[in-house]
């Protein structure tokens, strides 16, 4: 039987981008993570791909009560969990043995 | 439904507040801040001025002639003209109302401008948006309108009225666009279509 631990929890290109953003920056608004991207997270599809992340238990988010002054929907937040951060850093060192010499220089 | 107000919007709302008197200069700005229909509701207006005046002068000047009153031109004048300021008093009594109501559905209470106000059924500009919540509120999860639709909401009034207040009008509409475009489109990923693309991707990979 497949061990499921065996599996390399890969991590698409806006999921990696986002976790990215998560660790290195703390906690962000969605907003805040499109304008961060530079066009790389559009408005439509973001809050999708953080509740799949979030099922996912990549990582978690709380509603961000608003100040005095503000009124309305409360705004989320997220950040990464731990399994998160951990997927991320795995992904990176995936990445970073893909591209190294070492790699290229195994595969010749 | 809330609607999210701006600090700066929120600011100028409670300027307007503190005062005891409000100018009907600073309502129609303030109208103009809150709604983007603010031109379709000056035409509006105009041709009820229209309306108004014309039929109340033939409601008057027809029978005189009729019975064969030959008025002089004062006469006429007079009227029509008192009738107009009349009709005027009248659309600025609603146009209060309208602000009231404004005011109340982003959730603020303005007693001095409900006093001034009639009991009349007028057209209560919203945002799109929360017709939009509504739709997807009907067709998916509590847990998904939560996490995916509202955020959308919230960012979409909070660049909205920015742009309102910043009286970037284009950007405004330019906004309203572009959300409509990616609320579509996050109800077209949360659909079971959606969901089917996405399974396939991940088999693909």
């Amino acid at each position: 039987m497949k061990d499921k631990n065996n599996e390399f929890p890969r991590l698409s290109r806006k999921e990696f981008l986002i976790l990215g953003m998560l660790i290195g920056r703390g906690e962000m608004f969605g907003l805040e993570m499109v304008e961060t991207s530079e066009g790389e997270l559009k408005r439509g599809t973001i809050y999708v791909t953080l509740q799949r992340m979030g099922d996912k238990g990549y990582i978690e988010s709380r509603e961000e009560p608003r100040s005095m002054p503000e009124i309305g929907i409360p705004r989320r937040k997220y950040l990464a969990t731990g399994l998160g951060e951990r997927v991320y850093q795995t992904n990176v060192k995936a990445l970073e043995f893909f591209n190294s010499d070492f790699a290229w220089g195994g595969l010749n | 439904m809330n609607i999210t107000v701006s600090p700066q919007l929120q600011s100028f709302v409670s300027e307007v507040k503190q005062k005891r008197k409000v100018s009907l200069k600073e309502i129609l700005m303030l109208q103009s801040l809150i709604s983007s229909e603010r031109k379709w509701m000056n035409i509006v207006d105009y041709f009820m001025d229209f309306l108004f005046v014309l039929g109340v002068t033939m409601f008057i000047q027809i029978p005189r002639k009729i019975l064969g009153f030959e008025d002089s031109i004062l006469f006429c004048l007079l009227t029509t003209g008192s009738f107009y300021g009349a009709n005027k008093l009248f659309w600025n009594f609603v146009q209060y109302r309208n602000l009231y109501r404004n005011l109340k559905s982003i959730g603020i209470n303005c007693p001095e401008i409900e006093t001034l106000s009639m009991n009349l059924s007028l057209i209560v500009l919203k945002h799109s948006a929360s017709n939009f919540l509504r739709i997807s509120n009907f067709l998916f999860s509590t847990k998904t309108q939560k996490e995916v639709f509202e955020p959308i909401v919230t960012d979409w009034q909070e660049e909205y009225f920015d742009a309102l207040f910043k009286k970037e009008i284009w950007k405004a509409h330019w906004i309203n666009v572009r959300y409509t475009y990616a609320f579509v489109v996050a109800m077209w990923q949360k659909s079971p279509i959606g969901d089917l693309i996405e399974f396939i991707s991940k088999i693909a990979k």
